[in-house]
This record gives structure tokens, C-alpha cells and sequence, in this order.
């Protein structure tokens, strides 16, 4: 399997100058193109080696084997608000992990379904809501890791002025993943968004990517780098932790990401904080978009 | 946000932050008094002895990370295949066998030696190292040892056995490779033309380790005497080497387990050590070591057990130092609190020099620091020790560890008999940490002479524990005026209630005048109950009682002689010695059963001190040994061992410290 997934991630690397496209096409649920919570948007989405709660929405191998919850909500520019809950633990051999996001914001009024990202900055006398539900599990075979997903999302606009024009657009999708130990850190590839999209777009992603967290002297360093491919359309991203933990149970990290984003209002670099205090973590992101607009993320973990 | 608000927040945080540290807090030490005499007059054995100190290297020859056992060996040994008795699962086999450029089918067998420049024989030490991140290599760690002991006429052999550390389930190969080591040993020293020829008195064997080298040791020594290995029979032995003595530095005990059971230890020599601020090992596992050691063929050994208060589990080794919990320790430890490295190695340096002197050198005038160490007080590195002694001719009188009568001892023979005792009970003695005991049993003796009232001064007939013997054990323990009773106690911290007030036994006056007057007296004692002011509530933490406990030991003798002697004359009671290892306030209280390890304190009592006290007191006729709490209002002790030794070291007696 993971020279299958080698062999895989070569051919896309060596590919890659015939495959960039500036942008990415429509592609499906709004919910599913945001990164999963603070630490993922601080990570430059790199989060198919992701390593909390959140990570049932984008590589199901990776569920936390650890029994905990997470809650998080963004913020994009005073307007789109994101509520992000997970919620992992493990059961025997398995690991489940189930999630739910919902975004309410104001699309632009020539905005169609599917939104882009950007919608979630902009103002109008619309309103929208998504919604992302995600139920999750892995296990270990032949020492991988491996994991599945189903997904619901749906993109919906509440209010137009006009009853006539609430569109509502509704999907099922699924996800694999796979991780395993490699090269002194973990390997990830997912699949996700299987299924078969409405409209034309097509949603469905391969990502992969390699992590490794080392100890530096007092302090712990975290990289992560991730290629993500849709529909020729190629995202690589990564990021960098710096840790730093000055007794048992606390400690402090500074977050360092970035990515090649779905569009160009999305600036590519993001950063984050977070403080761990023995089961309760805190966490904060920050990205960047076109004139000096920012999202917030802020998300409160318990395991 | 304003300044203040800004200034305000920024404390809030601070606090919030430096508010999950503890603070330092340790038991009062007591050093000072305890440690202010000194009656041995030999050399101290800490201090470097006459002999100049050679060094030299044995091993592979092809080592890959070492240049010392690739470049400098003065002989290359041959490759053993340990695999039966350790083993590598899966992935971790290939890393390991990459670095280390072997796998377990050929182990290597290296040592890094210090030796006495001098033709000879002399006793061999081989000291093991316990488990530590293999690559930061843990043998070198014992050089200050090896310095000591080759001045003062003996090899130290500092093996290696880097190779198997990270493993689990592998003690039982790190013992096996000891005595692998001493077949080398026999080969260097029977060689002809061997720089070693002749050189080591295979008479006088050692055997010592550290952590899980500190089960080897003793494992070792049963293996020693084993025809096969106990878990598969393919595994022949035949060592048989004269192992005289073991040291176990802070080891773990259990970990291996031969047919299921804790291994049995017979006739050998044996010290064990450990801190209290263990943040490995944090129980005192040798002291289930130490109770299952028997004597039995009549030759002459000793036991003994320190217990160092402040010192850790790193410390005695110069690489390990105080990481404890790994390299970032500082963290979860609580640092503050250990003993000075240099402080805990001369204590290592001072006891086990002195072992080794007294055991394979024969000089018994180091024996008296193992039964009292105070008579070392000028030694011993500035803290407090509980110690732990028993040698070959000791008997037991009463281990609770034989029936569940509270009235019966361990002997045939023995009664035990409480009076106005708060608390009587037996159980087992257990570890701080939870759900670990120490497999041994006490007597908990708990009491309070003072009644209960609002007279605070009235106390009741004082409370006793005694043991009695039969005539005819008397006699077949050969007990004369050289014989010496052994206690093993340790004070706790609880203390019963003030006891019931005696029921009022006078007859009542029953005529029509007498009930009128009682009644009277009631509403006089009702209203007088009412009008006085109430007592301020007690506090919710009552202050902690820190001075030791005193206790009167009687003895009686058949004719009704009797002798009373303090038993603070031959040791001291301490209060439990509070240890917090963590930096996090409760953190210990989370993790530990108690805050303290209830360690057992052996006092040995002449009966001649008490003959000579009182003339009256017939040694030889002993019938009762009673313990009276007549100094200490309230307290409970524990007693776990109480026995007797026919005749007393003359050394000890020499050099015992007298009031």
C-alpha cells in the first residue's frame, strides 16, 4: 500500500508543472474548501496529517486515538461566522470521530451556489447557511492506518428578498484515508469528497502529505507539508510549530503556514498560537485575504 | 484597553501560569542532631584507598559506536546470543540492529574496568546499568565508583548493556549477560600470559545494578545457581561462581518474574539503596528484595537497606544525573528538591565502599554503620536516612505475616497482647504508589492516653504492645546477655481519638433524698453546659505534629525483673518523611496513595544496655518485650518486624553510640 501511495505521489510531483491551474474550479459545499479549525488554517491546511478532532474532515485515518472534543468558531471579517464541533475516541480497535460545521453569512447577490470562500468575507442582504456533518473511523491493517468517511453537506441561501430564488444544494460524499509512520514522522493520503457532485462541479480531492514533530533542546518543532490535487488543480501547503512547554501539562506553540489558495482574495500565509493546559487546549489562527481583510479562528479543545 | 486593565490582565495570566507550580516543600531535617556523632574511627571508606588506579576496556573489538570498545580493548571477548532472554518486536529490530550494527544473536560482551595496580588477587565488582535511552550510553556513568574501589583493592566493572535498553521484559537477559561477563572474567584471569592472570579472587564476587540492573543483580545471583533457565529448559546453566554480594541501586523489582513468582534470594550479602525523590522508580522496590533474601546455610551475611531522603534515581550514575522523566525532567520534576549530585555519590561511594569492605574484605569494622548509621554521623552527606538491617542468625519473633490472629506471632510461642490501644490491626505494608504493597505484613499500634472530656489534661492508663515468649523458646533461641532484640517501625501519621471515659461504677442511691439530690446536680451540669462559652471550632487542618515519636521499651524477665530503656537511644521514630517529586501542586496527591513511603526503621537494642540499666533484669530469662507509650500522648505505629539475634556483633558494639 505505501509504495502504492510512493508511486502515486511521484507521478503527481513529476506532473505538477502540466497540471497548475491559477485557480481552483467549483468544487462543491463551501464547507468542504475551508481548513478544519484553527491549527489547520495555521498549518497552511496541511491537515491530511492533521492531529486533532478535526481531522474527520479531511483524513479519516488520522482521528485522534485519544478520547476528546473540540469546538471552534471563525470569524471572516466581522461578516461569515464558522462553528466547527469534533469529537473523537476509540472503542477496541476502531477509532471514531464525528463532526459538524455550519457557516451562516451574507453571499454577494450575483454569488451562485457552489460559494467560494471569499463569499464568507462579503455583505449583502442575503443570508446563507452550510452545513458539514462528518462521521468517521479507522483502524490499523497490515501497519497502516486506515480510515473512512461519510459526509452530508449542503449549501443553502435562507434569504433573498424573494422566495423564488433560495437555492439549496445538497451532497453525500465519502472519504479514505490512510497514514502510517515514515520517515521518523507520519505519512497521510486521503481521498475525499468521493461521490458524485451536483451542477458539474467536481469536488472530489487527493491529498497527501508527510509530518514529523522532533525535539529541539527546550523546545519541540512541528512541520507539515501537504499536496492537495482537484480536478488539475494543484494546492501544495505546509506549516511549522514551535513549541515551547515550561512545566507538565503546559505549554505554548506559534504557528507558521502557508498554501496556494482556492483564490486570489485568499493570501497564502496564516498563523497561530496555542496554549495547552493539561486536558483544556486553546487555539488561534489568523488568515489574510485582499485588502487587509482577516478571519479569525478560535477553537477550545478538551481530551 | 487601558494600561491597567492591560497591566492587570498580564498578572492575572502570571499568577494563573506560575500558580501550577508547587512550592518547595520538604520535612524538617533533622541531620543536625542525628548525624552529629561519629564512633567509627576506620578510614572512610569513601575516600580513595592507597593503590594506584589502572583503566582498561574489554569487548568486541568491531564496536560501531564506541571507539572505546572498537579501538581500546584490551581483550576481545567473543559475541553471545542473548535472543533467548530478551527480545525486539517488530520495526524497532531493524532501527536498532542498524545503529548498533548487531543484533541480539550476537551481543557483545564490553566493560570498561578500573583496577588496582598491584599483582593481586582481588575481589570483582561488576556494576550494570539499568534502562535509559540506549544511545546516551549509561555505563560510563559509574566512574566515580570505579575510582574509589580500585584505590581501595577492588575491580570495578562497569558492563555494558546499552544494546537492550528501551526493550521490556528483558531483565532477565541483562542478568543472564552478567554472568556471561564473569565466564570472561574467568577466561582473563586464567589465561597464561594474561595482563589479569592471577589477578582477581574469585572468592569474593560482586554483583551490582542500577534501576532494572538493580534486579539483575539478584536475579543473577539466582541464576547462578540454576541448572537451566526457569522458563524454557533448552537454556542450560552452569555458572556457579561465588557470588558473595549483591547492590541494588534503586532497582525495580518484579519486572521479570520466573514461573510467574518474585525471584528468590538466598545467602548472599546485600544492600539496597534508594531516594526518596525517586522520579523513576518511585517506590521502594528493594525492600521486597530485602524481605525475600534468606540466610540459610549458616554462613555469616548481613542485609541492609538505606532509604535517602531528597536523593533521586539519576543521580548515582554521572550520565543519568537528574533526568529522571526523561531529558526535558525539569519539567514535571520538582529539581529543587534533590540533594546535590556530588552529596548522593559520596553517600553511594560511602556505603557501598563500606559494604564491599566489610563483605569481601572482611573488615567488619564497617559493619556497625549498616546496623545504626549513626555511628557514621560524620560520613554520611547532611539529610536523613531510614535504615533496614538483619544478619544470618536472626530470628523472627512476630512478622504478622503468618496468621490473621492479632494475638499470636510468627514463632511458635510468641503471643502479642495490646492494652488501652486506640488502634490493633494487621495488613499489609503498603507502597505510596497505588495498588503496590511491599508484600509484608505489620501490626498498626495505635493509641491515646488522654480521655475524652473537657478536661484536656486527664489521661488514662498509659497503652502498650507487648510480645511474650514462651520458656521453652527462650531457650531454643539461645537468648543470653550478648543477644540483641530487633525492632522495624515507622511512625505514621494518624493518631486515634482521646478514649471513652470509664463507665461510673458507684452505686446509686436509690431513696427518694438521693434521686432529688442527682437531679439537682443534672440541671446544675445542664445549665452550666448551657451558660459556658462555646469552644472555638477545631481547625478543618489540624497543624501537622513533626517531633518524633517516643516510646519506652520494657523488658520483662521470667521472675518479673523488668528494665526500661527509651527507644530513641537507639534510633529515632521520624514522623513519615513528606516527598513531593512533581513540580505540579498535587500532582503527588493525585498520583500517590500517600505523600510518603512508609519505610520500616530497624532498631537494634543490646540487652546488655538494659541489664546494665538494671540489675534486677535477668537477659537470659526474657519473657516480655513490651513497647510503652508513656511519652507520646497519641500517635500509631507501625511494627513489622520484631526479632531477636542470639549474639550481637562485637564490632557494633564497639563503635555503637551510648548516651
Amino acid at each position: 500500500m505505501l509504495r502504492l501511495a510512493s508511486r502515486f505521489s511521484y507521478s503527481i510531483l513529476a506532473s505538477l508543472p502540466l497540471l497548475l491551474n491559477a485557480q481552483a474550479h467549483e468544487s462543491g459545499p463551501l464547507l468542504l474548501l475551508l481548513p478544519a479549525g484553527p491549527r489547520a488554517a495555521a498549518f497552511g491546511n496541511a491537515w491530511v496529517v492533521g492531529r486533532d478532532e478535526n481531522v474527520v474532515f479531511s483524513n479519516p485515518s488520522l482521528i485522534n486515538a485519544t478520547t476528546g472534543f473540540g469546538i471552534s468558531y471563525s470569524r471572516y471579517d466581522n461578516e461569515g461566522q464558522v462553528g466547527t464541533f469534533a469529537y473523537g475516541t476509540t472503542v477496541g480497535r476502531f477509532t471514531f470521530g464525528v463532526g459538524a460545521r455550519t457557516a451562516v453569512y451574507s453571499p454577494s447577490v450575483g454569488a451562485g451556489l457552489p460559494f467560494e470562500p471569499a463569499e464568507l468575507l462579503e455583505s449583502s442582504d442575503r443570508q446563507a447557511m452550510s452545513v458539514l456533518t462528518a462521521v468517521g473511523m479507522n483502524m490499523t491493517y497490515a501497519g497502516n492506518r486506515v480510515g473512512i468517511t461519510a459526509k452530508y453537506a449542503e449549501d443553502r441561501v435562507t434569504y433573498s428578498g424573494s422566495p423564488a430564488t433560495l437555492p439549496r444544494q445538497s451532497v453525500f460524499y465519502a472519504d479514505f484515508g490512510l497514514s502510517r509512520p515514515f520517515l521518523n514522522g507520519t505519512f497521510g493520503f486521503a481521498i475525499q469528497n468521493i461521490g458524485s457532485g451536483r451542477g458539474g462541479e467536481r469536488p472530489a480531492q487527493t491529498s497527501l502529505g508527510w509530518t514529523r514533530a522532533r525535539i529541539l533542546g527546550e523546545f519541540d518543532l512541528v512541520v507539515a507539508g501537504a499536496v492537495t490535487i482537484r480536478d488539475y488543480w494543484v494546492s501544495p501547503g505546509g506549516g511549522v510549530e514551535l513549541g515551547y512547554g515550561w512545566i507538565e501539562g503546559w505549554s505554548t506553540a506559534f504557528r507558521l503556514g502557508a498554501r496556494k489558495t482556492e483564490t486570489d482574495v485568499q493570501k497564502p500565509i496564516s498563523a497561530g498560537w496555542t496554549l495547552n493546559a493539561d486536558r483544556l487546549g486553546l487555539d488561534y489562527a489568523v488568515e489574510l485575504f485582499e485588502g487587509d481583510r482577516l478571519a479569525h479562528h478560535l477553537s477550545l479543545r478538551w481530551r | 484597553m487601558n494600561r491597567t486593565t492591560r497591566v492587570l490582565t498580564g498578572v492575572a495570566i502570571g499568577a494563573t501560569l506560575a500558580g501550577c507550580s508547587a512550592a518547595l516543600k520538604l520535612a524538617k531535617d533533622d541531620s543536625p542532631t542525628v548525624l552529629a556523632q561519629q564512633s567509627i574511627t576506620a578510614q572512610n571508606p569513601a575516600d580513595s584507598g592507597p593503590l594506584k588506579v589502572l583503566r582498561m576496556y574489554y569487548g568486541s573489538g568491531t564496536d560501531k559506536q564506541r571507539a572505546v570498545f572498537r579501538d581500546s580493548v584490551m581483550f576481545k571477548t567473543r559475541t553471545v546470543d542473548v535472543s533467548p532472554f530478551a527480545t525486539i518486536a517488530g520495526p524497532q529490530a531493524a532501527t536498532r540492529n542498524k545503529y548498533w550494527g548487531f543484533d541480539l544473536k550476537k551481543a557483545p560482551i564490553n566493560g570498561r574496568v578500573w583496577y588496582p595496580d598491584g599483582p593481586g588477587p582481588y575481589p570483582l565488582v561488576l556494576v550494570v546499568h539499568g534502562n535509559h535511552n540506549p544511545q546516551d550510553y549509561s555505563d560510563p556513568g559509574y566512574g566515580y565508583l570505579g575510582e574509589v574501589l580500585a584505590s581501595r583493592g577492588f575491580i570495578l566493572v562497569s558492563i555494558d548493556e546499552n544494546f537492550i535498553n528501551g526493550l521490556s521484559g528483558e531483565n532477565d537477559g541483562r542478568a543472564w549477560l552478567l554472568l556471561k561477563h564473569l565466564e570472561a572474567w574467568k577466561k582473563f584471569n586464567d589465561s597464561t600470559g594474561s595482563p589479569l592472570q592471577g589477578k582477581v579472587d574469585f572468592n569474593n564476587i560482586a554483583l551490582m545494578g542500577h534501576s532494572r540492573g538493580g534486579e539483575a543483580a539478584p536475579l543473577a545471583a539466582t541464576f547462578n545457581k540454576l541448572k537451566f533457565y526457569p522458563d524454557d529448559a533448552k537454556q542450560r546453566f552452569n555458572f556457579n561462581f561465588n557470588i558473595k554480594s549483591i547492590v541494588s541501586i534503586a532497582p525495580v523489582d518484579g519486572q521479570y518474574r520466573a514461573t510467574g513468582q518474585f525471584t528468590p534470594l538466598e545467602n548472599v550479602n546485600y544492600l539496597v539503596i534508594h531516594g526518596s525523590h525517586d522520579g523513576d522508580v518511585s517506590t521502594f522496590h528493594g525492600l521486597r528484595q530485602f524481605e525475600r533474601l534468606r540466610f540459610t546455610d549458616g554462613k555469616p551475611y548481613f542485609k541492609s537497606a538505606f532509604y535517602m531522603y531528597r536523593a533521586n534515581h539519576g543521580q548515582w550514575n554521572t550520565v543519568w544525573e537528574n533526568k529522571d522523566n526523561g531529558p526535558r525532567s525539569g519539567r514535571s520534576l520538582d529539581l529543587r528538591a534533590l540533594i546535590a549530585p556530588e552529596e548522593q555519590r559520596q553517600f553511594g561511594k560511602l556505603v557501598i565502599s563500606a559494604f564491599l569492605e566489610a563483605t569481601l574484605h572482611n573488615k567488619r569494622e564497617y559493619l556497625p554503620m549498616f546496623v545504626d548509621h549513626r555511628t557514621a554521623g560524620h560520613w554520611f552527606p547532611k539529610t536523613m536516612y531510614i535504615t533496614q538491617f538483619q544478619e544470618t542468625g536472626y530470628t523472627t519473633l512476630a512478622n504478622f505475616d503468618e496468621d490473621i490472629d492479632l494475638t499470636t506471632g510468627t514463632a511458635r510461642g510468641v503471643s502479642l497482647d495490646g492494652d488501652s490501644l486506640g488502634t490493633w490491626r494487621e495488613a499489609t505494608l503498603p507502597y505510596r504508589s497505588r495498588g503496590d504493597d511491599q508484600r509484608h505484613n505489620a501490626a498498626w499500634v495505635g493509641w491515646n492516653n488522654r480521655v475524652a472530656g473537657p478536661d484536656t489534661t486527664k489521661m488514662g492508663k498509659t497503652a502498650s504492645y507487648s510480645i511474650t515468649m514462651s520458656d521453652s523458646l527462650r531457650a531454643a533461641r539461645n537468648v543470653t546477655g550478648a543477644s540483641a532484640i530487633y525492632f522495624s517501625i515507622a511512625a505514621t501519621k494518624d493518631k486515634p481519638g482521646p478514649r471513652a471515659a470509664p463507665r461510673d461504677t458507684t452505686p446509686r442511691d436509690t431513696t427518694k433524698a438521693g434521686k432529688a439530690r442527682a437531679d439537682s446536680v443534672r440541671r446544675d451540669s445542664i445549665k452550666k453546659a448551657k451558660d459556658a462559652p462555646k469552644p472555638p471550632p477545631p481547625p478543618k487542618t489540624p497543624p501537622q505534629d513533626t517531633i518524633p515519636i517516643e516510646v519506652t521499651v520494657e523488658l520483662v524477665d521470667a521472675a518479673g525483673g523488668t528494665a526500661r530503656l527509651p527507644l530513641s537511644q537507639f534510633g529515632t521514630i521520624r514522623r513519615p518523611l513528606e516527598t513531593r517529586i512533581y513540580r505540579r501542586a498535587g500532582r503527588d496527591e493525585a498520583r500517590f496513595a500517600t505523600i510518603f513511603e512508609l519505610v520500616p526503621q530497624t532498631f537494634v537494642l543490646p540487652l546488655s544496655d538494659f541489664s546494665a540499666m538494671s540489675p534486677d533484669f535477668a537477659p537470659n530469662q526474657l519473657k516480655t518485650i513490651r513497647l510503652l507509650f508513656d511519652k507520646t500522648v497519641a500517635g500509631t505505629l507501625v511494627v513489622a518486624d520484631v526479632g531477636l539475634s542470639p549474639t550481637i556483633d562485637p564490632a557494633f558494639l564497639a563503635a555503637r553510640l551510648r548516651r
